[in-house]
């Protein structure tokens, strides 16, 4: 479903762009996607490699279900130095929740959730710049606030580095692209227009 | 709302597949052997290892080579004429004395904290039990026919505490000897880590210990570990099971 939802966005705008956009000079963009790396790496890596022994409260500590993430929802302005350079502003958010059990009777006790705000400014080089096609690589530094799974404040510098990514359309148009690092990590896709 | 929920379980991504619940049988036993082991099996170690050290001082210098003093050649050494380091255990001083001299006064350097009832009777704590403060009271019985040290061991109703993360319940946990004393024979206080008590080398012995859980104040569980007849193993019993 994800992967026709991609093809859907990229396709769309080519189809409904009649205009010439090449005087843009900004650009707005809504993604979605990728793998949510912060919550990953929080909430699901542990150090079980040594095995541990059994305390009272484990017997009966609330069980957990899945653990669900919605990915980073994106919104970016973008502004165009120069033909090869973009400099953009991403904000993303990233909302994370699982439903815990009680350990003895199995009833849903409550679903606990966590929500994390990026803010990465990034620089997008433009190589290849056709009036319809353009293919870049971006690499970008900023930062999250947030509250975790625990509801406690989190934190944290964010890298996040896309090695291709593609646009396809004029004024309005479709994107995708690889990325990896702490916002997501793998493949993001959404919509844009330019004005 | 309903919108937005089916959106975004559209868009979501599982990061991982949960936990199972930790409310097991299983679990069950691993703890009560643990706390079988902590109360009952190291307390009697603990004393058995004063009462090994005696033995051996006692003994004459053609009695320490044999190998039923094997075990102390390897872990007891000299400090000097009264003082002696037992390996794994801390370091004793007799002032020259037998342990069971009616006048003795044994120094002992250990995380074990050690109270002389009287004459053969100790009350023993081990250093920390989930900071519950735990008193066994241990009696050395003598040797038996194979020359093995015998000991009966009391452990008293014990209150253990625990606050399950994500949860607005405390539980608790008496932990105790049932059916009067339990007697373990040659019990050795090798410390094992927090995850091996469940395939710990438990000792020969008779008797009963038991644990019973409540939640907020509610009775919940109930385990207990008894000696076989032969008192070579021992069953696992509880209302998990």
């Amino acid at each position: 479903m994800k992967k026709k939802l991609i093809v859907a966005f990229l396709l769309l705008p080519v189809l409904v762009s009649a205009q010439d956009a090449q005087n843009w000079k900004r650009q707005m963009r809504f993604g979605l996607g990728g793998y949510p790396m912060t919550e990953l790496v929080a909430y699901t890596f542990g150090w079980d490699a040594v095995p541990r022994g059994i305390a009272l409260e484990d017997l009966y500590l609330d069980n957990k279900g899945p653990l669900y993430s919605t990915g980073a929802v994106s919104a970016e302005i973008s502004w165009l130095f120069k033909d090869w350079f973009t400099f953009s502003l991403t904000s993303a958010a990233n909302v994370a929740w699982q439903t815990y059990f009680d350990a003895v009777t199995g009833e849903r006790r409550g679903t606990q959730t966590g929500f994390l705000l990026y803010v990465v400014p990034q620089c997008r080089f433009n190589w290849v710049r056709r009036d319809l096609v353009k293919m870049y690589s971006s690499i970008g530094i900023g930062g999250l606030v947030g509250k975790d799974m625990d509801d406690d404040l989190a934190v944290f510098p964010v890298g996040q580095v896309s090695p291709v990514g593609i646009e396809v359309g004029r004024k309005v148009f479709g994107f995708c692209e690889l990325g990896f690092g702490m916002m997501y990590t793998g493949v993001m896709a959404g919509v844009g227009f330019r004005f | 709302m309903a919108i937005m929920s089916a959106g975004l379980l559209l868009c979501s991504c599982t990061l991982d597949n949960g936990t199972s619940s930790g409310h097991t049988a299983a679990n069950m036993e691993k703890y009560i052997k643990k706390m079988f082991v902590n109360h009952v099996v190291y307390p009697a170690g603990a004393v058995n290892m004063l009462v090994s050290l005696d033995q051996y001082i006692s003994a004459t210098d053609e009695e320490r080579k044999s190998d039923a003093f094997k075990w102390h050649r390897e872990t007891i050494f000299h400090e000097d004429d009264v003082t002696f380091m037992i390996w794994g255990f801390g370091s004793v001083c007799t002032y020259g004395k037998s342990l069971f001299d009616s006048d003795s006064e044994w120094k002992i350097d250990s995380s074990i904290r050690f109270v002389r009832v009287s004459g053969n009777c100790w009350k023993v704590g081990p250093s920390s039990c989930n900071g519950a403060e735990v008193i066994s009271t241990v009696v050395y019985e003598g040797q038996n026919e194979d020359g093995e040290n015998v000991f009966s061991v009391e452990a008293y109703n014990t209150l253990e505490r625990g606050i399950p993360m994500h949860s607005d319940v405390r539980v608790t946990a008496v932990l105790a000897t049932a059916e009067g004393c339990m007697t373990v024979i040659n019990p050795h206080p090798i410390f094992c880590s927090e995850y091996e008590y469940f395939n710990y080398d438990f000792p020969v012995g008779c008797g009963v210990f038991r644990i019973e859980t409540d939640i907020n104040g509610k009775p919940q569980d109930w385990a207990e570990l008894r000696y076989a007849e032969s008192g070579k193993a021992l069953f696992f019993k509880s209302n998990l099971r």
